[in-house]
C-alpha cells in the first residue's frame, strides 16, 4: 500500500526559520518551529526524559527536518556514553528526500533514518526489525504525528501477511528456500506446522519445523 | 579430536548441574571437545563452566517474539532458527547429548542426527516414534517423570546416558578468576577473625534466601531464627548471598533489619559467586540454582526442600550435605499440584531447631546430631551407591513403606536394564526402614504384580487369537490398552508397564504382521521384567531375613 495514501500527496515547501533555519512545512504545516525549531527541539528532549532515561534505543516517528534527533542524540551520549540507537521513520518520501538534500543537521552512524513506500516495507528491512524486537522506547515527534497519523497508526497495528510466500523474503538459505517452496506456499507457518505434525516420514527441515512450533509455544 | 554438544535448554541451575556431566567427560573421555547450545537468556551462566570449548545459543526470546507478534513476518523466526541450528551443524558433531530431554531439544537433536552424529537421549525417528539410545534413557525420559518413588536422581542418568558414572571428582568444575577468589578469602577470613580470636575454629554459613517462588522460600521468623542462632554461636558466622537484584537486596534488608544491620550480606553475579561459594563452609539454600552451583564447587549444602521443589531428582548430590523435607510421600514434587494454603501450612511447622541442629552436624559442631531430632520434617542426606547417589533418610517422620518401595524401585530398575540389584543399598536400608515396612511394601507390590501378570496373560492371549483370525483384534487392542493404563498405577509394578510403554512407542515396523511379532516380543520381554521384579522382591526378603548374609559368610568360607 503506498503511503501516499496516509500522507495524501503532500506538497513540501521549506521555509526559514528566524535563526536562519530551513523549516519543512507540509500541507501547510510547518514541523518545526518557524521562529526557532532548535529551541523548540530542546523542548521536545525535555519532555521524553522519561523514555530516554529507560532505554539507549528509541524509535522516532517523524523526521521533519531532524532538529530534535539532534538534540535527543546530544542527550543519549550524556545518558548512555556506551552506545544507543536511534531509528526515525518517515512516510513521507519528498521529505526525506528534501531533509537528505538540504542535510541541515549531521547525525552519528548510531541513527538511521528510513523512508519508504509502503508500511509492509518498513517491516521488511531487516535491521529496523531487528531493533524492534529489542524494545525500543517510542517517540512520537508531535507534528510529524499528527500530519501522518493514520499512517503511525497503521504502522503500530500492522500484521504482517503469514502465508508460507510472504515468509520467503526473509529466507536466507537455498535449502531452506526449496523445503519451504515444496509445500503449499498460500498456507500459513501454523498450517505449515499442523501438515508436518501429521507427515508420515519426517526429515531434515521438519524436525526444525516442529522445534520452532514447540519453542514458541514454550514447551 | 571427537566433538560432543550438550543440549540444555533448561534454566541455569540445570545449566549448573551440566558442569558434573561436563568435567566426567573431560576426565574420561579427554578426546572429546565439548559443546554446549543453551538459550541466550541463560548464556551467562556457562561462563563459570570449565571445559566447555564453545557455546551455542539460540535467542528464544527474539524468535518468539517473531513468531508471536503480528507486526513481523514468521519467515524471521523460521530463518533466525535455521541459520543459528546450521551454524552448530557444520560443527560436524560425533555425538549429540539431548541434556534437557525437552521436546524442543529432542526435535533439534533430531535435526542434528545423521550417520556420523549419534544421539544420547532421546531423539524421533522419521516416523516419529521414539528412538532411546539406552536403557537409562528410558528411565529418564518415561520412568523418573513419571513416578512417585523416583529411583534415580537426573545427574546420575544423565552420566548413564554416555555410559559414565558419576563419581566426586577432586577436579575444579568452575571456572573462578584468581582475584575474586582472593578478595572473598581475605574478606571471610576478617569476618572469622572478628569473630573469634581462634579463627581457624570458625565456621561462615552462607544463606541464599531467595528462590523462585515463595513457596520453595524458608518462612521469614524460621530463616531469622535461625540466622539468630547462627549469630549467636561462638564459631559460627551468617552471611547473606544475594544476586544483584533489587527485589533480592529488598529481601536481605528486610531480614537484616531484624539483625541492625549487622549481618554481612554479600551481592554477587554469577562470575563472583563460585569464588564467595568456596571459602564458606556451608550453604543454607532452598531449591535455587546457587544449590547446583555450590555442588560443583564441592561446599556442603543444607537444602531446605519445600513447595514443589523436586530433591529426590535434582536434590543436592554432595555426600557432605543434608536435605531438609517434609515426609516426601506426602509431597506432590509438582508446581501446582498442592493448594498454596497448604504448602503455606506445612512450611509453617518447618522449626529453626532442626535447621540449626542439622547445621550443627553438617559443620561436625557439638550438639548437631540430628537422629533423634522430633520435627515435622525429614532430614536426608546423598550417599555414595555403585551407580550413582541414593537420598538417604535420617531422621523424621519418615514412611518405613515409602522408603522400602523407593528402594525396591531403584532394585526393580537394575534388575531389567543391568541383570543385578545393588544389594548393599537394600542392605543397608534395612538399619533405617523397619523389616515389617520392607515385607508390608512387598506383600503390596507383589499382589499389583499379580495384576498385572492376569492382564498380561490376557493380551498374551489376545494377541494369540488375533493372529489367527482378525475378528479378534478389538478384544486384543482393549487388552492392551487395559495393560498401558498400568503405567499410570501409583505402585512399583507400574515400572515394568512403563519400560515396555517405552518399547511400544519405539516400534517402527512397517506391517501390521511384523508389528504383532515386535509386540509379541515385548509382552514375552514383559514377562520377563515382571520375574525379574519378583526376584527382586525375593532379595529383598532374603536380605532382610539375614539369609543372604549367611549364604556370604558360607561363600567366604567355601573361598577359604
Amino acid at each position: 500500500m503506498d503511503n501516499s495514501h496516509f500522507t495524501n500527496s503532500t506538497i513540501v515547501e521549506v521555509k526559514s526559520s528566524k535563526t536562519d533555519l530551513p523549516v519543512p512545512v507540509v500541507n501547510n504545516v510547518h514541523l518545526h518551529s518557524i521562529y526557532n525549531p532548535e529551541r523548540e527541539a530542546e523542548g521536545f528532549v525535555g519532555a521524553s526524559e522519561k523514555t530516554l532515561s529507560k532505554s539507549s534505543k528509541i524509535l522516532v516517528f517523524g523526521l521533519g527536518f531532524g532538529y530534535h534527533i539532534a538534540k535527543m542524540e546530544q542527550r543519549l551520549k550524556a545518558l548512555y556514553p556506551n552506545g544507543y540507537q536511534v531509528f526515525v521513520i518517515e512516510p513521507n518520501q519528498e521529505l526525506y528526500r528534501k531533509w537528505k538534500d538540504l542535510r541541515p543537521n549531521i547525525f552519528s552512524p548510531n541513527i538511521k533514518v528510513i523512508s519508504y513506500s509502503e508500511v509492509k516495507d518498513f517491516y521488511k528491512d531487516k535491521e529496523l526489525v531487528e531493533f524492534l524486537s529489542e524494545k525500543p522506547g517510542i517517540l512520537p515527534h508531535p507534528a510529524s504525528f499528527q500530519l501522518n497519523d493514520k499512517f503511525f497508526k497503521t504502522f503500530m497495528s500492522f500484521h504482517y501477511p503469514t502465508s508460507i510466500m510472504e515468509s520467503l523474503y526473509f529466507i536466507e538459505d537455498e535449502k531452506l528456500i526449496s523445503y519451504l517452496q515444496n509445500e503449499d506456499t498460500s498456507q500459513s507457518t501454523s498450517e505449515l506446522i499442523e501438515r508436518v505434525k501429521n507427515k508420515g516420514f519426517l526429515q531434515g527441515y521438519d524436525f526444525l519445523t516442529l522445534a520452532l512450533d514447540e519453542m514458541v509455544e514454550g514447551r | 579430536m571427537k566433538k560432543t554438544l550438550i543440549i540444555n535448554l533448561k534454566r541455569f541451575g540445570d545449566i549448573f548441574q551440566t558442569g558434573h556431566l561436563v568435567s566426567t567427560l573431560r576426565k574420561n573421555q579427554p578426546n572429546h571437545e565439548i559443546h554446549l547450545l543453551c538459550y541466550e537468556e541463560c548464556a551467562t551462566s556457562t561462563k563459570i563452566l570449565k571445559g566447555i570449548t564453545k557455546v551455542h545459543t539460540l535467542d528464544r526470546k527474539k524468535i518468539t517474539s517473531y513468531y508471536k507478534n503480528n507486526i513481523y513476518s514468521d519467515g524471521l523466526a523460521i530463518n533466525d532458527l535455521q541459520q543459528k541450528m546450521e551454524e552448530v551443524n557444520r560443527e560436524s558433531f560425533d555425538r549429540v547429548i539431548n541434556y534437557s530431554n525437552d521436546k524442543t531439544s529432542t526435535y533439534l537433536s533430531s535435526f542434528l542426527a545423521n550417520s556420523t552424529t549419534e544421539i544420547a537421549g532421546i531423539s524421533f525417528t522419521p516416523k516419529q516414534t521414539i528412538n532411546y539410545s539406552n536403557n537409562s534413557a528410558i528411565i529418564l525420559n518415561d520412568i523418573v517423570t513419571q513416578t512417585d518413588f523416583t529411583p534415580f536422581n537426573f545427574n546420575d542418568l544423565y552420566h548413564q546416558l554416555v555410559e559414565e558414572t558419576y563419581t566426586e571428582l577432586s577436579v575444579e568444575k568452575v571456572k573462578s578468576n584468581k582475584m575474586h577468589d582472593k578478595t572473598a578469602l581475605n574478606n571471610l577470613d576478617r569476618l572469622r577473625a572478628i569473630k573469634n580470636d581462634d579463627s581457624s575454629s570458625v565456621s561462615i554459613v552462607g544463606f541464599q534466601i531467595c528462590s523462585s517462588s515463595v513457596l520453595k522460600d524458608i518462612p521469614f521468623d524460621t530463616l531469622t531464627k535461625v540466622i539468630k542462632s547462627v549469630f549467636d554461636h561462638p564459631n559460627m558466622v551468617p552471611i547473606i548471598i544475594i544476586a544483584p537484584t533489587a527485589k533480592e537486596r529488598a529481601f536481605s534488608n528486610k531480614v537484616n533489619d531484624v539483625f541492625d544491620n549487622k549481618l554481612v550480606s554479600v551481592e554477587s553475579d554469577f562470575i563472583a559467586l563460585p569464588s564467595v561459594l568456596k571459602n564458606i563452609d556451608l550453604l543454607v539454600t532452598p531449591d535455587t540454582s546457587v544449590k547446583h552451583l555450590a555442588d560443583l564447587v564441592d561446599t556442603p549444602v543444607l537444602e531446605v526442600s519445600l513447595g514443589h521443589a523436586p530433591f529426590m531428582k535434582q536434590g543436592t548430590i554432595n555426600t557432605r550435605s543434608a536435605i531438609i523435607t517434609a515426609p516426601p510421600h506426602l509431597r506432590i514434587f509438582k508446581e501446582g499440584g498442592e493448594p498454596e494454603e497448604k504448602i503455606r501450612e506445612t512450611n509453617s511447622r518447618l522449626s529453626e531447631t532442626l535447621i540449626f541442629h542439622t547445621i550443627l552436624s553438617l559443620l561436625g559442631t557439638e550438639g548437631g546430631s540430628v537422629e533423634n531430632e522430633i520435627s515435622d520434617f525429614c532430614v536426608y542426606r546423598p550417599v555414595k551407591v555403585v551407580d550413582g547417589i541414593y537420598h538417604m533418610p535420617v531422621s523424621g517422620p519418615i514412611s518405613g513403606l515409602f522408603e522400602a518401595k523407593r528402594v525396591l524401585g531403584r532394585a526393580i530398575i537394575q534388575k531389567i536394564f543391568k541383570g543385578v540389584v545393588d544389594e548393599n543399598l537394600i542392605e543397608s536400608s534395612y538399619t533405617k526402614i523397619d523389616r515389617r515396612d520392607f515385607q508390608k511394601a512387598i506383600e503390596e507390590e507383589k499382589e499389583a504384580l499379580s495384576m498385572l501378570t492376569k492382564e498380561l496373560l490376557s493380551t498374551l492371549r489376545g494377541l494369540i487369537q488375533t493372529q489367527e483370525s482378525k475378528t479378534k483384534a478389538p478384544a486384543f487392542i482393549e487388552a492392551l490398552e487395559k495393560l498401558l493404563s498400568r503405567c499410570f498405577d501409583r505402585n512399583l509394578a507400574a515400572l515394568p508397564a512403563l519400560v515396555f510403554r517405552a518399547q511400544i512407542e519405539s516400534l517402527n515396523s512397517d506391517s501390521l504382521e511384523s508389528n504383532f511379532k515386535e509386540v509379541e516380543a515385548l509382552l514375552y520381554t514383559l514377562k520377563d521384567n515382571l520375574q525379574k521384579s519378583l526376584s527382586v522382591y525375593k532379595t529383598c526378603e532374603e536380605i532382610g531375613y539375614g539369609v543372604k548374609s549367611i549364604q556370604r559368610r558360607s561363600e567366604i568360607r567355601n573361598q577359604k
